[in-house]
Formats: structure tokens, C-alpha cells, sequence
């Protein structure tokens, strides 16, 4: 009998298994998943997610988000909390790119004022913020000022002059995971991360130009200073190959542990260790290194397209407004406050490939944001644009303030690449006439807006299960692929 | 060359064979090569050369494979040629190789997939009379 058989539709938005369904599951499964997208979930991840509710410690249910495909260990889109003293720890409800996440800048540019030169445009910046395979940055770091990256984030971008000390409350966490620890990390992720600070990366990481092409929540809009064919510039990159590494290293050492213990796996990816044993601590500590490595190259990233923009423009920055709106994190494990049968208590919260969706009131939201609800930053194909959202009251209790983050794949990236034998995808991209840059044509044709489900239904999804509210509809004109 | 490409939704995989171990983990590092980018148009002008041990075959099979990404990322090396040379002592399983290539230079050396790390993830290993056999997934 198949995993998914054992889907129970509860209402138009979430399907739930059962605990009791399979021998071992500790809490019931849930999937946030409208009847539109239904047909894109696949086995291998409902699997996933089962095996994921089975982990000790796991507090209320295991989760996924509607954006959910097959990921390693957990299901991309997965999300699950663990008790502090009894739970567990695991890189396979992270990620390999640790703090891989999207930030949002937003400028006083109106759609027209790009019309003529956005190829130009887009061309510095692909000149200026380095992408593809190995990219190196043009930042020389030294071990010490890795060392800094680690403990900092990005505030050691703002104070060496990479970025705007007013960025760091509109960053998740300000820009930092307390607990970033150089000492847990292994020689050869200090090697890969050092000359990677300040780039894109490859595979599904890009930068796009965009305008906001339709506004759902004017109150919010007007508050975060959004408008009708406003450019925005969304940017996605995590902690490279630093946190790749980092990841590789622990998954090893996890296998080696458990082995020794004799405690079987469902999923050799699956591995995890007590959150309050020796190797749970040393992994937490190097992955909010990596996720502090990542807050600061998304923050030095910002920096090169403001100062690319107000060269290209031969303007001042009092002259033109390019501002962070807000960058958050889909590939973390996160400590986080919430109450669990009528008391209050510490959690370790995974999310991998999901946002926080902080609601307005959070205690731990800032200025503006605490009136509005955190920005949720929802990107899509690279021709159907995405969506800036705000968190919304029901996740906090639904979904320990989780929501989706991105349209999530339908294709491999093989079946992309025989999908675009038959149509021309650079036909279409030129059909669309949105602008794409790419060190790599394979990038491109992997990435087809084919491969990914609508990202319009991933949304509807979270905002009828009241996970997190649109605000605003971006679309792009120019696309940079790693 | 004894290897064929998996399915993955998120990524990619590959299954390879080999008449011994020696032989599977230069089949393993050759393939890694040549999905990488086109080996043709690589040209010798260094070795590089080194030994690793396990514990256990598999996390010498994954070690292996994330050794020839590092090499690629920090020491700007690819290979065109694998050699290696597989052992088993009472307490490990040891490989040493030799990858014969050069620096990577971007403008010449056409990178057609970028393999970020190897993971556990559906690992199989088989061995028959015949043929050792693996299947790695590579996250992308």
C-alpha cells in the first residue's frame, strides 16, 4: 500500500495522516495542499514526511508546506519542531545550503524608467556580483574575518562597510544566529567559504529585476512603501559551498555516531543527534555559522546591486531610494518560543525549504514589521515573477509560524532538460520578454518555468489557510540564473 | 565509461560499475568528470594524489566523490584521467588515487553540471561475482 493512500483530506487546504497510520509515527503528518496542486505530490516525499514524524522528540506534528517535493532526509517544504531536552537535531530538516534564502530591495524605480535599459542594466550587475560554478568574490577575506562571518552575520558587512546598519532589523534574526561557533567548523568549509563571500552561486540561485504588477493589501503596501509598477530586485543565495561542507561534514558524522549506537534509519539522510548531546551542539553551532556566512553574503550581495544601480544612473543614494524591504531564511533550524499544551516552552524548529511567517505582534519583530506582520518573500518560475506576503496569526499555531517558500519542482532537472528538446525554450524566454542572463544555458533550460508548479496556486494555498497574506504580485523584466 | 544518470526531482544521480573496487572508485571518479563538464577538453599538466579512509565503504564512496567537488571549488583543479587503488585493513577501507589534469580555467573548460555535494540519499551499493555497483545522488 502506498504512503499515499493514507491521505485524509480535512478541509481545502490540508490533508493529514494520521499518528498510528505506519509502526513508529510519534505524531500525526499534515500537508498544507489544495486540490490543484494535490496531483503534483509525490510518494517519495509523503514517504519523507512520515519518516520525518517518526524522529524522537518531535513536538506536535511534522509538517510540510504546499511548495512540498522529495528533499534529502526531510521533504522540501518540510518543517518540524523538537523539545530542547528530549529532541533532536538534524541536517536533513536544514539543508545543504544552510540560510539559503531570498532578500527583497526595494527602489523608488518605476517600470518605464527601466524600459529602455534594462539589458544594460542587468548586464552591470552580472559583471558586478559574481555567479556560477566556484564563483569567487572580489572580497579577499582572512581566516580571522571569516571567523568574524561566523560569530556576526551580517553585521560584519555593515561595519567593514558593506552594507547600512538600518538593513539589519529588516533581516531575519538581525542578521545573526547567536551560538555561531569557528571551532565546530572543519578546515575544508573554511576553505570553500572564504573566497565565496559576496556571490550568487549556481543551480536554482538568481537575482532578478522585477515590478510590482498588482497590489492585494494597500494598508501593508502603503506601509512597506509599495506601488504599482514599482521596481523591486529579489535576490536568492544561501552559504555556498561553506555551508554545503559544513553540512557534508556533520550528515558524515552523524552516520558514524549512529552506526556506533546501533540505531537503524529509515533514510541514511535522516540522520540526527540529541540537540543536548555533545555532536548535537557542535552541528547547531556550525550551522548558525553558516547561516550568519549566508545573512552577510546576501547583505555584501545587496550592497554591489545599490552601488551598480547609483553608478549606472550617475546618481547619489539621496538622489534614489534602494532599500532593503526585507530578507529572510528557507533552509534553517531555528530556537524559537512557543506554547505547547498550555505552557510555554523552547523548541528547535526546522525549516527546510519554508519561511518563518512571524504575524504582526510578533515579539521579535521590529519598527514597522510589528505592526504588519514579518514580509514573506515568495518567489516563482523565472518568467511568472512571485509574491511578497506577511505572516498571518493561524501559523503560529499551525504550523510553528511557517509557510511555503517558492512554486517547489514538478520536473527533474533532467526531465527540464528533455522537456526543452521539444520546445524552445529560449523562444519562449524571448517571447516573454523578460531579460535573461546566465554563465550557463544548462542553468536555464533546468530551471524552465515548466519544472515548477504555479506558483499563484502555492500561494492561494497558504492565504485561504490563513498561513500568511499576499501584499503584492512582483513580475520580472530581467533574470540573472547562477 | 560503465556509468548511467538517475532521476531525482531535485537533483541528480548516477549508477556505477566496476570489475573490482579499485576499478568502481576510478569508474566513480571518472563519471563525476565527465558529467561534469567535457573531458576532452581537459589537458594534463598535474597530478594530484592523496589517500583516504573509512570506517565504512559508503562514507568512502561519498568521501570520495565530495573530495573531486572540493578540488574543483578550492584547489581550481579538474581531472580527465582517475586512477585508484582500493584496500581493506582489519580496521579500515582505504582508497588512494591519482587524478591527472590541470588548473580550471573557466573560459576554456565548459562546466555542463555543477555538483555542490554527494549525499546518502537512495545510496546502493551491490556487488556480485561479476560487477560492484553504486548509486549516488549528487545535490546540485
Amino acid at each position: 500500500m502506498s504512503y499515499k493512500e493514507f491521505l485524509k483530506r480535512v478541509d481545502e487546504n490540508k490533508v493529514v495522516i494520521p499518528k498510528g497510520s505506519f509502526e513508529g509515527m510519534r505524531v500525526d503528518c499534515e500537508i498544507f495542499l489544495n486540490r490543484e496542486i494535490e496531483k503534483y505530490l509525490e510518494e517519495d516525499s509523503v514517504k519523507q514526511l512520515v519518516n520525518v514524524s517518526k524522529l524522537p522528540g518531535i513536538v506536535k506534528k511534522s509538517l510540510a508546506m504546499p511548495d512540498i517535493h522529495s528533499g534529502y532526509g526531510f521533504p522540501i517544504g518540510g518543517v518540524a519542531a523538537f523539545d530542547l531536552k528530549n529532541g533532536i537535531i538534524s541536517p536533513g530538516g536544514v539543508g545543504y545550503d544552510i540560510n539559503c534564502g531570498v532578500r527583497c530591495i526595494v527602489t523608488d524605480l518605476k517600470r518605464n524608467d527601466l524600459k529602455k535599459c534594462i539589458k544594460e542594466l542587468l548586464t552591470k550587475i552580472f559583471l558586478e556580483v559574481p555567479s556560477g560554478i566556484g564563483s569567487e568574490g572580489s572580497l579577499r577575506l582572512k581566516k580571522n574575518d571569516l571567523k568574524r562571518i561566523v560569530l556576526k552575520g551580517a553585521f560584519w558587512a555593515v561595519e567593514n562597510g558593506f552594507g547600512d546598519d538600518r538593513d539589519l532589523e529588516s533581516i531575519e534574526s538581525n542578521g545573526c544566529l547567536k551560538g555561531g561557533d569557528f571551532e565546530c567548523i572543519s578546515e575544508e568549509a573554511i576553505e570553500r567559504g572564504i573566497s565565496q563571500q559576496g556571490t550568487l552561486g549556481s543551480g536554482n540561485h538568481f537575482l532578478e529585476i522585477d515590478y510590482v504588477s498588482e497590489i492585494f493589501d494597500a494598508d501593508i503596501a502603503k506601509k512597506f512603501e509599495l506601488f504599482e509598477n514599482q521596481i523591486v530586485i529579489m535576490l536568492h543565495t544561501g552559504s555556498r559551498g561553506f555551508g554545503h561542507q559544513i553540512c557534508s561534514d556533520y550528515v558524515s558524522l552523524f552516520q558514524k555516531d549512529l552506526r556506533k549506537k546501533g540505531i537503524p534509519l529509515p533514510d541514511k539522510q535522516l540522520v540526527y543527534s540529541y540537540f543536548n548531546s555533545d555532536l548535537g551542539r557542535r552541528y547547531y553551532k556550525a550551522m548558525a555559522g553558516a547561516a550568519n556566512y549566508a545573512f552577510c553574503n546576501r547583505e555584501i550581495i545587496g550592497y554591489m546591486i545599490k552601488k551598480t544601480i547609483l553608478k549606472f544612473f550617475k546618481v547619489s543614494q539621496n538622489d534614489l531610494k534602494i532599500e532593503l524591504l526585507y530578507d529572510i531564511a528557507h533552509n534553517i533550524a531555528k530556537i524559537e518560543e512557543y506554547e505547547i499544551d498550555g505552557k510555554k516552552g523552547k523548541l528547535i524548529v526546522h525549516r527546510k525549504g519554508a519561511t518563518r511567517s512571524f504575524p504582526k505582534g510578533h515579539p521579535e519583530l521590529k519598527g514597522i514589521f510589528k505592526e504588519t506582520g514579518q514580509p514573506v518573500l515568495i518567489p516563482g518560475d523565472m518568467l511568472s515573477g512571485g509574491y511578497i506576503l506577511v505572516g498571518g496569526e493561524r501559523s503560529v499555531e499551525e504550523t510553528f509560524s511557517s509557510t511555503c517558500h517558492g512554486a517547489g519542482r514538478t520536473l527533474s532537472r533532467k526531465e527540464a532538460v528533455r522537456f526543452s528538446k521539444r520546445v524552445n525554450v529560449f523562444d519562449k524566454i524571448k517571447e516573454s520578454g523578460v531579460f535573461v542572463l546566465s554563465q550557463s544555458n544548462r542553468t536555464i533550460v533546468e530551471e524552465i518555468p515548466q519544472a515548477y508548479k504555479n506558483v499563484d496556486d502555492v500561494v492561494k494555498t497558504v492565504r485561504d489557510a490563513k498561513l500568511s497574506f499576499p501584499v503584492a504580485k512582483l513580475l520580472p523584466i530581467g533574470v540573472i540564473k547562477g | 565509461m560503465e556509468y548511467r544518470l538517475l532521476d531525482d526531482t531535485g537533483d541528480l544521480g548516477i549508477e556505477v560499475k566496476g570489475e573490482d573496487f579499485s576499478k568502481l572508485f576510478e569508474n566513480l571518479g571518472n563519471s563525476i568528470y565527465d558529467i561534469m563538464l567535457k573531458r576532452e577538453d581537459v589537458f594534463i599538466s598535474k597530478i594530484e594524489r592523496d589517500t583516504l579512509k573509512e570506517d565504512s565503504l559508503e562514507d568512502l564512496l561519498i568521501k570520495f566523490s565530495n573530495m573531486i567537488i572540493y578540488k574543483l571549488e578550492c584547489k581550481r583543479f579538474v581531472g580527465k584521467i582517475v586512477k585508484a587503488d582500493f584496500k581493506k585493513s582489519k580496521k579500515f577501507f582505504v582508497v588512494d588515487y591519482k587524478i591527472f589534469g590541470e588548473r580550471f580555467v573557466p573560459s576554456r573548460h565548459f562546466i555542463k553540471n555543477v555538483f555542490k555535494a554527494a549525499t546518502y540519499h537512495n545510496f546502493e551499493m551491490v556487488e556480485d561475482e561479476k560487477y560492484k555497483k553504486v548509486k549516488i545522488y549528487f545535490d546540485l
